[in-house]
């Protein structure tokens, strides 16, 4: 996409500020656009456009790392961050393992991008955004307030070189609409939102996703508080997107190498109940987080983390891949030219084991069905110790009987995984990165008023 | 950032205006910051650097044009304006006044500036907050650390005539600690962070964040799980003040109030919290993290009475809420960086203290539950529906202080928890906090008094006897 040369010449000139400088190195050179328009009463509310462009540059002595970043990729701005990162490195600790990553290269034949993404006017991002709000207003005349009603979109590229070989660039896109709506009746207001996501504008779904941020806030409308109980409980797919990918840290090798993990040594045993079985995927079609390579241009892969309730991997970089002489599973993530990289989830699937979402909610003779929590923060990965807020139904003979609120639903992960008696057909993919599906569990301890 | 001249800056105002419009403004901003992360006995990363930008802003009948970007070349922000001006359909310009330098006003004095510190004393501290929580007892077995420092400088010109900049500079230090007995795994973390320069260390010695979250970490070792159900709820004022921020401070910006969005929004005058609750948001504390000279709008900075008595007093506004209620503006508009448009937002948000003496409130309690620090919470705006979790709690038991538990997550109802507080103690209790609200994060402060709280839900995980 607008393969202008630019990013090579950038990566040129940063590989010989590094060579001149006589340090071992990479170059992480990002160029973004992003634009959005969001709109209120179908009235545009406001319009965005960003431009973000820039490059991060490590650089490895002895063992030793530094970073720094600037967004000045002129020759002087390029030397200064060398510079900056070369005067880290007396102030950092030496650890053995830590090098330039080596080349290697993955064919990647997943669509990534829209090209013609970039040619799309405005008129036709606002008019999506108001799409998706008239869409919600249709569903019910309980859906009074709009807080806004939004489209936006990303695209451009990074490109990477380090002075070990490597050479790697992607372009992408994505199209997310969203909305935030209040339904009301009588005195009580009650939220919904919902987002959705593709490449480009034209695959988008309004109607899907002003639909659900409705009908989201209307089920909330009349929400009791239950008392505190033991009983099934039913996680909606994007819980279990909040619940994993909080946990997924806990998967981290880094976290691992310092004994800050719930699975510290619990390589080969059993985590979970034998029909949980996760993996990390780095090359979905269709979800947010897929690409060719990862922050450091290492080729992203599957990863299987749990395989039928036992600990099968961890989600390395470079570094720990080397410490732990494992295999790279290309998970080292950049927030951007700004930030070095760190570990970092691609998409986690759980393997459905069989039910489709319909007949996993017919099993459930009484429960509780969760919908939205909050304090996902909570969840610690180290002692596995984790207490949300919920609303969601009571559920009776497979139906949503009564919308309930203000549960609390505590525990540790470990009794979760211990606990999880199905898993849906219905994996989903989330703007914010996360992925999830229906998931039954046993019983669990539920507090309310 | 070498900010630009009034010339330069008039100029852009002009052209973001040439087609008409209501409003202006040029935000820029540099960041120049260091972090230094130590994890596992190791001085693992440090990033330096400094990120620098620039954003344009058009408002014509309520509709918002913005473009931000790090090119600062002035043809590409003449440009960018122009191309916003295309937006609007009119052919006579917007109005304009003349640029005007303002003086904003220090109100976080700093003494020695981060940039003045060698790296080598800033990779010490860390260290020896290290020492300090690895000393502090055998169980304590991994202690990581993370210092900051962020010399932030500001810009702001507006078609009003503002011209204005302010240098803020933030420095923090975050300790986690864990102990470990069997499988016993536990956590405990303390923080400081104001808007101050290194001195901050001269006044609160590194070791103090060690030795704090090596203390939490090691008393959460012999907690108990906490029970669920409802109980009567003592918090401390050294809780810090999560328990403001979800339960009112979200629910009063002015953005929520004014598309009805709040379960507080259309309730000015009303009582909304008991008699004894009067709440402020106060930017102008001396050197407090959430305080500023003025906002990111170029408004001067203030406090602001929120609630007193009870009584609904005022929202927090950004220049634009504050238009569209046709309220006098609060000097609440941040953003967290030149990426974003400013959106009302907390400051330093407390509750003030009240007459009850906090060692009578914990003496009337005969079972209940005394919250010593209050971790990070959530809240739900239009129903009000809260929770915030607890890092160090224990029970009550006859007046008094009894075992530790932990997990204990509380959840509530913002109005409905403020107007049951029935004790509000004479004391008075900061926390700090980074606050995220529409994908953008910002340095706040809560304060807050002894509050004893008669009811409400507690997620724990022992199901109390039915």
């Amino acid at each position: 996409m607008r393969n202008n040369g630019e990013h090579d010449k950038v990566l040129d000139l940063a590989l010989e500020i590094l060579r001149d400088a006589s340090v071992e190195g990479e170059v992480y050179f990002q160029s973004t656009q992003e634009s959005s328009a969001s709109v209120v009463d179908q009235r545009i509310e406001s319009v965005e456009a960003k431009q973000e462009r820039g490059a991060g540059l490590r650089v490895f002595r002895e063992g030793r790392v530094g970073f720094s970043f600037t967004p000045d990729t002129s020759p002087d701005g390029l030397r200064k961050a060398v510079q900056r990162a070369v005067a880290i490195l007396p102030h950092v600790d030496p650890e053995s393992d830590l090098q330039v990553p080596v080349p290697q290269s993955v064919p990647f034949d997943v669509p990534n991008e829209d090209p013609g993404l970039p040619e799309i006017g405005m008129d036709q991002k606002v008019d999506m955004a108001r799409r998706i709000e008239s869409c919600a207003l249709r569903f019910s005349t309980k859906v009074k307030r709009v807080r806004e009603s939004r489209y936006a979109d990303v695209w451009g590229g990074c490109w990477i070189a380090n002075t070990g070989g490597l050479r790697s660039g992607l372009t992408m896109s994505r199209a997310i609409g969203s909305i935030e709506l209040v339904a009301i009746d009588k005195e009580e207001n009650q939220t919904g939102y919902s987002s959705g996501f593709a490449l480009g504008i034209q695959e988008l779904e309004p109607d899907a996703i002003g639909i659900e941020a409705a009908s989201r806030a209307i089920n909330k409308l009349g929400a009791e508080p239950i008392s505190t109980r033991r009983t099934e409980v039913v996680l909606d797919p994007e819980v279990v997107s909040g619940i994993f990918g909080t946990l997924a840290s806990a998967f981290y090798a880094d976290n691992i190498l310092k004994n800050k993990s719930l699975f510290q040594g619990q390589q080969g045993r059993q985590v979970a109940r034998s029909i949980v079985s996760l993996i990390d995927d780095g090359r979905v079609p269709g979800a947010m987080n897929t690409g060719p390579f990862d922050g450091e241009g290492t080729p992203t892969q599957r990863t299987l983390l749990i395989d039928q309730g036992f600990l099968a991997g961890y989600l390395h970089n470079d570094f720990t891949a080397r410490r732990m002489e494992a295999t790279r599973t290309g998970n080292a993530q950049r927030g951007g030219y700004l930030s070095s990289p760190h570990i970092g989830t691609n998409t986690l699937v759980l393997k459905p084991t069989g039910v489709s979402r319909k007949a996993l909610l017919g099993t459930v003779a009484q429960g509780v069905y969760v919908s939205e929590v909050m304090g996902l923060h909570t969840i610690d990965p180290i002692s596995g110790d984790f207490s949300l807020g919920a609303v969601g139904w009571e559920m009776e003979n497979g139906a949503m009987a009564r919308p309930v609120q203000k549960m609390g639903i505590s525990g540790n992960i470990r009794d979760l995984l211990d606990s999880v008696a199905a898993v849906a057909d219905d994996l989903r993919f989330f703007a914010s990165g996360g992925s999830g599906s229906t998931v039954l569990l046993e019983a669990t301890s539920i507090s309310g008023g | 950032m070498k900010w630009m001249d009034e010339a330069s800056a008039g100029a852009i105002l002009k052209a973001l205006l040439s087609r008409g419009g209501d409003f202006a403004e040029i935000y820029g901003q540099t960041n120049q910051y260091t972090r230094i992360a130590l994890d596992d006995g190791k001085l693992e990363e440090i990033v330096s650097g400094e990120d620098a930008g620039i954003s344009l802003r058009l408002v014509s009948e309520d509709r918002t044009f913005f473009y931000s970007g790090n090119d600062l070349a002035p043809e590409t922000l003449l440009r960018e304006a122009r191309r916003l001006a295309e937006a609007v359909e009119g052919s006579t310009p917007g109005r304009m006044a003349v640029l005007k330098k303002h003086d904003i006003p220090v109100v976080s004095p700093v003494s020695v500036l981060p940039e003045s510190v060698p790296m080598g004393r800033k990779v010490e501290l860390v260290r020896r907050a290290e020492k300090a929580a690895r000393s502090a007892g055998e169980t304590i077995s991994q202690f990581s650390a993370s210092y900051g420092d962020s010399v932030l400088d500001i810009g702001v010109a507006n078609s009003e005539g503002a011209f204005s900049r302010e240098t803020r500079v933030y420095t923090t230090l975050f300790g986690s600690a864990i102990a470990r007995r069997g499988d016993q795994i536990r956590t405990g973390y303390h923080s400081l962070a104001e808007t101050r320069g290194f001195e901050l260390f001269d006044q609160h010695p590194p070791e103090e964040v060690g030795r704090e979250a090596a203390r939490i970490a090691m008393v959460q070792l012999d907690a108990k799980p906490a029970p669920a159900g409802t109980f009567t709820v003592v918090l401390s004022s050294k809780a810090g003040g999560t328990m403001v921020h979800e339960a009112c401070g979200h629910g009063l910006e002015g953005d929520f109030a004014e598309k009805s969005l709040s379960i507080y929004a259309g309730k000015l005058g009303q009582q909304v919290a008991s008699s004894l609750i009067t709440v402020v948001d106060d930017g102008t504390l001396p050197n407090k993290r959430g305080s500023t000279g003025m906002d990111d709008e170029g408004m001067p900075s203030s406090r602001v009475l929120l609630i007193e008595n009870g009584i609904l007093k005022s929202y927090l506004h950004s220049r634009r809420t504050a238009t569209k209620l046709g309220h006098a503006p609060t000097g609440n508009g941040r953003r967290e960086s030149y990426r974003h448009l400013p959106i009302p937002r907390m400051r330093n948000t407390i509750i003030l203290p009240g007459a009850s003496d906090p060692a009578e409130i914990l003496a009337g309690v005969a079972e209940g539950i005394f919250v010593c620090q209050m971790g990070g919470g959530e809240v739900d705006i239009a129903s009000g529906n809260f929770i915030f979790n607890v890092g160090e709690a224990y029970m009550i038991r006859g007046g008094k202080i009894a075992e530790p538990i932990r997990d204990a997550t509380l959840i509530g109802n913002g109005p409905e928890v403020l107007s049951s507080i029935d004790a509000v103690g004479s004391d008075l209790g900061f926390g700090v906090g980074t606050c995220g609200k529409d994908g953008q994060r910002v340095p706040v402060a809560d304060a807050q008094p002894t509050l004893r709280i008669p009811r409400i839900v507690v997620g724990g995980t022992v199901a109390a006897a039915e």
